[in-house]
């Protein structure tokens, strides 16, 4: 028998349909009560035509090959044909009246986003979800294998690189700056502090303060010492409001600070005392105050343990 | 004056981030919508819902397993659609698919749509691993190409166009038909076992291209049918809008459906909760196993455990 291949749009007829029927009729009675349709039929010997029309390759359309090589089928697939061309062939009226009007208004009452439209946010959303990337923990198999070698070596450790460079530069730029700032502090404030001028205690004249009464000559004396004591760096203030701080914060050798004594002494009696100080007290205090008083600017402090700081 | 403007900026942005996180996100806004037919996010199917009750086609939520296909189509045994979509949140194996087999072949329509080859953003992870493996077991057809991971996710969403395979009443009016993917699709096809016959009603338009071989096939079932569409949007809130989907929609349920017959949606596959049932509650032999075992404990505490005395004070010093 010669086979021919038929289309698909022959194949699903109305005639086709009652030919298959009228096939499926005669294969069951042929083959008697086969409940589950395994039964295998021939169709080039029961329907000729039939065989024919399925030809000798698969139907366009339709998976699969029906006809076996030697042309015979089950009962279930001839069935199953059957059902599809007259489907196909002798459609049934459809059900009820769906409106495309109703279905434009639902779709317009949904959120835009339900109808698919994209906000901006959405956009954004989707192309960093897209750039990052998802995490899903059942990639399996050789993708998975191969992403574990490659991408150490590949984006992973080119971001660790960069984190670790840029970490480097940090901390490397700290470093810079607290250098910059603690040298920019030196300098600053050097510049700012106005260099410490020595100012030169004017000269005391001995003859001048010889020829004061007692008590003015002891405070004179001291005044004297305080100040040229100021100019080398031994006190801090060139008028102290006592004696005896003149005394506490002069920073001198023991010597030097038994001779201070002895001016502040006659300085404090010819300040608060009931009676001028002695003559003995005025002379001891000026043969100590000689020291200072007797010599120009003297060294700042500390004084060499030498004692070269009492006189040049 | 510097410092302050900076904590009014901060300030700022966390009102906003605490705005972002408490109203942010409506139900249709967030990322992923599983495809029920309450939902109104892009994935769900309420507006095919709407559209079939608008039509006075009686529609049914499906939430516990397929042994209430038959209480629920009782009225009506044959001619109803019962719509499928795959993967779900459960793998059918849990489920008992041969009440869906039997129900079918008395003369039931089961419309499979499978994200085989489209990749909405619901479908992902763990569960496409079972997606191969339940539709060979809904619809006997096999799933070449399954994906065994999810794809890399697209900014843009990506469409695919199906187009008519055939000249066939199901296909009347309808020139194309469309699906979304949120991400990358490897090509994939689908086969078809010895000794079983499909129809394919639409195939895609880049039939053959990289080994595609996707579309929608109708298969016979017994009395009833199984149409199998290896796209799960196309009847998805955004995309049933798009070109002739709403269409074939249509022809599809309209077709499939007797005089009284209703469309099922198998939420339950999604993960919808099954709703709640006092009288099922009651009957469950648990119930009464749990509370036999806490009477048992309670005069078990009231026999040896508690003290029916006070015990003496003791005597201060």
């Amino acid at each position: 028998m010669e086979l021919r291949a038929t289309t698909i749009e022959d194949a699903l007829t109305p005639q086709f349909a009652s030919q298959l029927r009228l096939c499926l009729r005669a294969a069951r009675a042929s083959v008697g009560g086969e409940p589950l349709g395994l039964q295998r039929v021939s169709l080039t010997v029961s329907c000729p035509e039939v065989a024919l029309r399925l030809g000798a390759g698969p139907l366009p359309g339709m998976r699969g090959r029906w006809l076996d090589e030697d042309g015979s089928m089950t009962l279930r697939q001839l069935g199953d044909l059957l059902r599809l061309v007259e489907a196909a062939a002798e459609p049934k009226p459809f059900v009820g009246q769906m409106s495309s009007l109703r279905l434009k208004s639902i779709i317009e009452s949904l959120d835009p986003a339900a109808r698919g439209e994209l906000s901006t946010r959405t956009r954004l959303a989707r192309w960093w979800r897209s750039l990052i990337g998802e995490f899903d923990p059942t990639q399996r198999g050789q993708e998975q294998r191969r992403r574990r070698v490659e991408w150490p070596l590949g984006l992973w450790s080119s971001v660790s690189w960069i984190a670790f460079a840029t970490a480097a530069l940090l901390v490397a730029s700290v470093l810079v700056q607290e250098i910059r700032a603690a040298l920019a502090l030196r300098i600053s404030r050097r510049r700012r502090e106005p260099r410490r001028t020595v100012q030169r205690a004017a000269p005391v004249d001995l003859a001048a303060l010889d020829a004061l009464p007692p008590r003015e000559r002891a405070g004179a004396m001291l005044r004297a010492v305080a100040a040229r004591l100021h100019e080398s760096g031994t006190i801090v203030t060139p008028d102290p409001l006592t004696p005896r701080e003149v005394q506490g914060g002069a920073r001198l050798p023991d010597p030097d600070r038994a001779a201070l004594a002895a001016v502040t002494s006659s300085a404090e009696i010819g300040a608060y005392g009931r009676e001028e100080p002695s003559a003995s007290a005025l002379a001891q205090a000026r043969r100590a105050a000689s020291r200072w008083l007797a010599t120009g600017a003297a060294r700042r402090w500390p004084w060499p343990r030498t004692g070269a700081g009492r006189a040049a | 004056m510097k410092a302050r403007l900076c904590a009014v900026l901060l300030a700022l942005a966390a009102l906003a981030l605490l705005y972002g996180i408490t109203f942010g996100s409506t139900p249709a806004d967030r990322d992923a919508t599983r495809p029920t037919s309450f939902e109104v996010g892009a994935g769900g199917y309420s507006a095919l819902h709407e559209w079939l009750q608008s039509a006075r086609i009686g529609t049914r939520s499906l939430r516990s397993d397929y042994r209430a296909l038959e209480g629920m189509t009782s009225d009506f045994p044959t001619g109803n659609v019962l719509v499928v979509t795959l993967p779900g949140s459960a793998t059918l194996l849990s489920r008992d698919v041969i009440p869906l087999h039997l129900w079918v072949r008395r003369g039931n329509t089961l419309l499979v749509f499978a994200a085989l080859c489209d990749a909405p953003d619901w479908a992902s992870g763990a569960q496409l691993r079972s997606l191969s493996g339940d539709i060979g077991m809904l619809t006997g057809l096999e799933a070449i190409g399954t994906r065994q991971g999810t794809g890399a996710f697209l900014a843009t969403p990506e469409v695919s166009r199906w187009v008519p395979a055939l000249d066939h009443p199901m296909l009347e009016g309808v020139r194309a038909v469309e699906a979304v993917s949120d991400r990358t699709v490897p090509p994939c096809a689908i086969g078809l076992p010895p000794g079983r016959g499909a129809l394919a009603l639409l195939r895609t338009a880049d039939f053959g291209v990289g080994g595609r071989d996707d579309g929608a096939w109708v298969l016979p079932r017994g009395d009833g049918w199984v149409v199998l569409a290896s796209q799960a949007s196309p009847f998805s809130n955004r995309a049933l809008g798009r070109a002739d989907n709403a269409r074939f929609a249509s022809n599809l349920i309209r077709g499939s459906l007797a005089p009284g017959g209703v469309v099922i949606f198998d939420d339950g596959l999604q993960g919808a909760p099954e709703p709640y049932d006092m009288r099922r509650l009651l009957t469950d032999p648990r119930l009464h196993a749990s509370l036999a075992a806490l009477m048992l404990l309670w005069l078990a505490w009231i026999a040896g455990g508690t003290r029916l005395r006070a015990p003496p004070t003791p005597a201060r010093r």
